[in-house]
């Protein structure tokens, strides 16, 4: 009897035994193909968000600008005219240039991609404006104008009306993935 | 006889005492209206003399009107908010002779509100801001075309933004200077005619009582020149840095006129 009791503990321990490793090899040997397209827990990077205010800073640091001001993020959507209940965060600054226009960055982080292509038709209406502007005034911030069109990059959208603008759109692309 | 002639001449005497002092009684009624004439008023001084400082609040129903030197006025409030929240028009090329011909809508037109996408002409834009204190620099777009010309233009544009804003008090501020070095400039626009355009619009500002806030003064060094410390660009030499705006800020937090306290 007892050699019983012990035969069919013995089984359902391999029973059990058996029935770990198949769950184990089943997720190993099936694995679903839908999931292959799903972003693994280490491939969720680009869905953190980038602190843009640190990215300013980090953008004035970078290029030596010493004369600005730091603008809040609801000025910058009344602004620009962004779709205020699509950002879901915002931040940039004003600095003096060498022409007649403060130098103008605007970091934006939209709501989805819909979303970030709406602010990016409002930031580009801004750079259109200055231009402009400055057709009849001042010759150099028109070609700055023309040439510092706004970068999208996924959700992040960015305005850099400056003669740093590539160092900054690349710094820009870096943070932001 | 003697009786007689006493009390006759007593009588004579009595009558002539009573007959003099009809006459003094006159002259004094006569004098009483010179003594209550009011002295007369001094005439109107439109420059405002420093004072202490009013609190921000005093700005919220202000407006500033000007060009691109204004936009840094503008820009650096944004950020410090220490005129609290005024209305700007403000725009780069701005001039009083091109707000006088830009039709609504034009880009070259401040954009009021913020945001909306709108350019109404000033006077429009204004009377829509309700500002009941009106804050003006413009000039250093349109000195170049002739000192007289420029003032007679921003003495229409102010006559038009009246008509639509009666009840609004009028601040000239001088148009600030160039700095030493400016490559701006010329013959035509350069300090000694800012000087002069500035110097025209303070007598105006004293035939129509409007109060001519000397902002110039407090961004000049002692030659006249726009301080280069406070200079924000090499290529011009005339808008300022923000050093240059909280300068011009202190300037009217401190230089507001008394009988508007």
């Amino acid at each position: 009897m007892k050699k019983l009791v012990s035969l069919v503990g013995g089984l359902l321990a391999l029973t059990m035994l058996l029935t770990l490793c198949a769950c184990g090899g089943e997720a190993e040997e099936t694995p679903d193909p839908a999931a292959e397209n799903e972003p693994t827990q280490t491939e969720t990077v680009d869905t953190v968000d980038v602190d843009l205010t640190a990215l300013s800073a980090q953008l004035v640091a970078d290029c030596g600008i010493t004369d600005y001001v730091d603008l809040a993020s609801d000025k910058l959507i009344s602004t620009y005219q962004l779709p205020a209940d699509q950002v879901v965060a915002a931040a940039g600054f004003n600095a003096t240039s060498s022409g007649a226009f403060p130098q103008e960055i605007v970091l934006v982080q939209a709501a989805d991609e819909t979303a970030a292509a709406a602010v990016a038709d409002q930031l580009t209406a801004r750079l259109s404006s200055i231009a402009e502007q400055a057709a009849s005034y001042d010759p150099a911030s028109l070609e700055l104008a023309e040439n510092c069109s706004v970068v999208t990059q996924g959700v992040y959208v960015g305005l850099f009306f400056s003669e740093y603008y590539d160092a900054m759109v690349s710094a820009f692309q870096s943070a932001v993935g | 006889m003697k009786r007689c002639l006493t009390g006759f001449l007593a009588l004579l005497l009595l009558l002539s005492l009573c007959a003099c002092g009809e006459p003094q009684q006159t002259e004094q009624t006569g004098q009483e209206p010179e003594e209550t004439t009011q002295p007369e008023e001094p005439p109107f001084d439109p420059v405002v003399p420093a004072s202490q400082a009013v609190s921000a609040d005093w700005f919220q129903d202000a407006a500033f009107i000007g060009d691109s030197v204004s936009v840094m006025l503008e820009t650096y409030n944004d950020s410090y908010g220490r005129l609290s929240s005024p209305a700007f028009f403000c725009s780069v090329s701005l001039s009083q002779t091109g707000a006088l011909t830009y039709s609504a809508g034009s880009e070259r037109l401040p954009e009021y509100p913020k945001g909306s996408g709108r350019h109404p002409r000033l006077e429009d834009g204004v009377a829509e801001s309700g500002a009941k204190k009106i804050y003006i620099m413009l000039g250093m777009n349109c000195i170049a075309g002739g000192v007289d010309r420029a003032c007679q233009d921003l003495v229409t544009l102010i006559d038009e933004i009246l008509a639509k804003s009666p009840q609004a008090a009028i601040f000239i501020q001088s148009v600030t200077p160039m700095t030493a070095d400016s490559p701006r400039a010329d013959d035509s626009l350069n300090n000694t005619t800012i000087q002069a355009f500035n110097t025209q619009m303070q007598s105006i500002c004293q035939e129509r009582e409007w109060y001519y806030v000397n902002v110039a003064e407090a961004l000049s060094d002692e030659t006249g020149y726009l301080r280069a410390d406070l200079s924000g660009d090499k290529a011009m030499g005339i808008h300022l840095n923000y050093d240059g705006a909280a300068a011009w800020t202190d300037y009217l937090l401190t230089h507001v006129p008394e009988a508007l306290k």
